[in-house]
């Protein structure tokens, strides 16, 4: 299929899917089909030429309003692009448009915006409704589900790529923390948000990391190229095999997870036997408190970084008075965050507060230190970012990569998960969450299931070692021919 | 022992062509042990964290409280005592929820506060030197008879163009001239 007709294609699915919410502001066809090449005179020397390409909306753009879904934000227009914004342009690539989120990618349904909630359609087994896309990227997931555009980006703090991509059956990709620019990416807790990948296939993923990927010298956090050059040469000592040692972190095999997810995972094990690699049970003993830590620092973050909106400078401002009831800027704070993201504040400048910071958000960067700590004693690769217990001090067995599910259950219905408590939500971040407060790579891999459903909506996550990002990428790609 | 065994599964190929779902246990019937193995019984339950399943108690936040977390937040007080209760009950289930953290001993544990470069190659690499700053005294020179001071030579001065020419008021909804306007008033 040519460029053009490519093009053609995503925009008839754009109009068809349009009542699930996936957009928030989107290209006109008359404004795509002039920058996207005929076939006749395309060049192919850029690897993204011509490849529509959906953004989250947290993540800036001079050519659309970015908004991260919230009303504060509501038609902000960025005066620059963000840096992995300007490398894919540069790289060929077209903005295909802005999609929806979690409001400052806070929530893992997509239901929490100020435009309304994305969706999609349930199958027949999981009853009347629609069913939840995941989150915060569930926009970013579905355009891509759904052939509205090649593939998109979205941001990862807690799972935001790979949750929504495991519910949506696409490919997502969180790439080691520091190595894309978070430059032009609003921050919501900045030492985990990191930028992601979403397609449908691996070669998809690989080239537009590629594109994208790269030191910046206006990302404070962006990881230097010595330090990228000195990885590098590490992942290159190792002999590469073809054939893996593939841990599993008993940790993983929870209670809660639904018999299906369960079947798929060990299915995707044997699999990966039969291909030569070898299984090996592993233990993570910190797993369990990754979750209640992360729900410290990353609010508590969340709370510093989003204390600059106050309608003055940019964003939306309340009519009126800038007081009420006696606090400077409340109001338009009031009017303008959404009941996720005020929750979430509050609890940050709790844990952040005299009394509260040594027992809580100190503690838990402790405990993202023993998060750190407990994944480097079974990589066999060392974590290249520590010089003590880089190595780590687990006495077992060494494994390159771990597999385990990218979430506990099946996608949701949204009505159900409106109803449920704020905090039961936070479950669904189990799996995905002990990664990022490491900075691994991981990637969900979508998994054919037995029971023939016209989509799969079970995802399979693999993570490895600080940097070994290109190993994650051909176990996927391993995983995607079986 | 257990090393030894799982290279002799490894060695052994076994054949694409016969893999099939109905046959598995008879042709590998130690690889699925490993597998039966890691995927057993469960270890544990993420929905411990929620309240019913933990028995420490959290801190318990009060009214007053409440109040000064939401003006540290700068957001109005609750409108009602039903706003106040509601707001209290979310803050007491997330304490809840993230208590496991406090029972940890974390006793000479260095805090992970972001991640970076840690190492030792990298912290030399980021060192400043008299002589990786040597380019920026090269570009200074003295001026001055009576009161003799330092300056960069004007041609070696930084590019500011990129950041400097931009209106910082563009984006601002109410403003008055050159300035932002903030409206105080109670």
């Amino acid at each position: 299929m040519s460029l053009l007709q490519h093009a053609r294609t995503c925009l008839a699915n754009q109009v068809a899917n349009k009542s699930y919410n996936a957009f928030i502001s989107r290209a006109t066809e008359e404004q795509l089909l002039r920058v996207v090449p005929d076939g006749e005179n395309a060049s192919t020397q850029r690897p993204l030429e011509g490849k529509l390409i959906a953004i989250k909306d947290n993540i800036c753009t001079t050519d659309f309003p970015t908004t991260a879904a919230s009303r504060i934000l509501h038609e902000f227009p960025s005066p620059y692009d963000a840096t992995v914004v300007s490398k894919l342009r540069d790289a060929g690539g077209v903005v295909a448009g802005k999609t929806n989120l979690d409001e400052f990618g806070m929530g893992s349904h997509s239901i929490h915006s100020h435009v309304g909630p994305v969706s999609q359609p349930s199958s027949m087994e999981h009853g009347e409704g629609q069913l939840s896309v995941g989150g915060s990227s569930g926009g970013s997931a579905l355009a891509v589900a759904t052939d509205q555009c090649w593939a998109s980006l979205g941001t990862d703090t807690g799972g935001s790529v790979r949750l929504p991509a495991a519910y949506t059956g696409v490919y997502g990709f969180k790439p080691s923390y520091g190595l894309l620019s978070r430059w032009g990416v609003l921050a919501y807790a900045n030492s985990l948000d990191t930028v992601g990948i979403l397609a449908k296939d691996v070669d998809s993923v690989k080239s537009l990391f590629h594109a994208v990927n790269g030191y910046d010298k206006k990302d404070p956090t962006s990881l230097a190229e010595s330090s990228r050059r000195r990885i590098t040469e590490l992942v290159e000592q190792r002999k590469r095999s073809g054939r893996y040692r593939i841990g599993v972190p008993k940790e993983y095999n929870t209670s809660g997870i639904d018999p299906k997810i369960k079947s798929a995972w060990r299915a995707t094990l044997k699999a990966l036997q039969s291909k030569g690699h070898s299984i090996h049970p592993v233990s993570l003993p910190a797993t369990k408190l990754a979750l209640p830590a992360y729900y410290v620092l990353a609010p508590a973050e969340a709370a510093s970084n989003l204390a600059k909106y106050d309608g003055v400078r940019y964003g939306t401002r309340s009519s009126g008075p800038d007081t009420s009831g006696g606090v400077l800027f409340s109001q338009t704070r009031s009017e303008g965050f959404g009941d996720e993201v005020k929750r979430r504040i509050l609890l940050g400048n709790y844990s952040l507060s005299a009394e509260a910071i040594d027992n809580y958000f100190i503690q838990a960067q402790k405990v993202r230190r023993l998060v750190q700590r407990d994944f480097d004693g079974v990589f066999s690769l060392r974590n290249s970012l520590v010089d003590e217990g880089g190595d780590g001090e687990g006495e077992g067995e060494r494994v390159d990569a771990l597999l385990v599910p990218t979430a506990p259950t099946l996608p949701p219905l949204v009505k159900d998960v409106k109803r449920q408590d704020p905090v039961a939500a936070y479950m669904n971040d189990v799996f995905t969450v002990p990664t990022s407060l490491a900075g691994l790579p991981a990637i969900s891999v979508p998994v054919k299931t037995d029971h023939g459903a016209a989509r799969s909506q079970i995802g399979m996550q693999i993570i490895s070692q600080y940097g070994d990002d290109e190993l994650v990428l051909e176990i996927a790609q391993c995983l995607s021919e079986s | 022992m257990r090393h030894q065994a799982f290279r002799s599964i490894r060695a052994r190929i076994v054949p694409r062509s016969s893999y099939s779902v109905l046959h598995l246990r008879e042709y590998s019937g130690n690889e699925y042990d490993v597998i039966d193995k890691a995927l057993g019984e469960p270890s544990w339950s993420a929905q411990d964290l929620l309240s019913s399943g933990v028995s420490t108690t959290a801190d318990e936040i009060t009214p007053t409280q409440l109040r000064k977390l939401l003006r540290l937040s700068a957001l109005p007080p609750p409108k009602d005592q039903d706003e106040e209760s509601r707001l209290l009950g979310t803050l007491a289930s997330q304490l809840h929820f993230v208590q496991a953290i406090r029972n940890v001993d974390t006793i000479g544990v260095r805090p992970l506060r972001s991640l970076r470069d840690e190492s030792d190659e990298a912290g030399a690499a980021a060192e400043i030197t008299k002589d990786s700053l040597q380019e920026n005294f090269d570009s200074e020179e003295r001026i001055g008879k009576h009161y003799v001071r330092i300056r960069r030579r004007p041609s070696t001065l930084a590019e500011t163009k990129e950041a400097e020419d931009w209106d910082p008021l563009q984006c601002a909804t109410r403003k008055s001239n050159r300035f932002f306007v903030v409206n105080g008033a109670k």
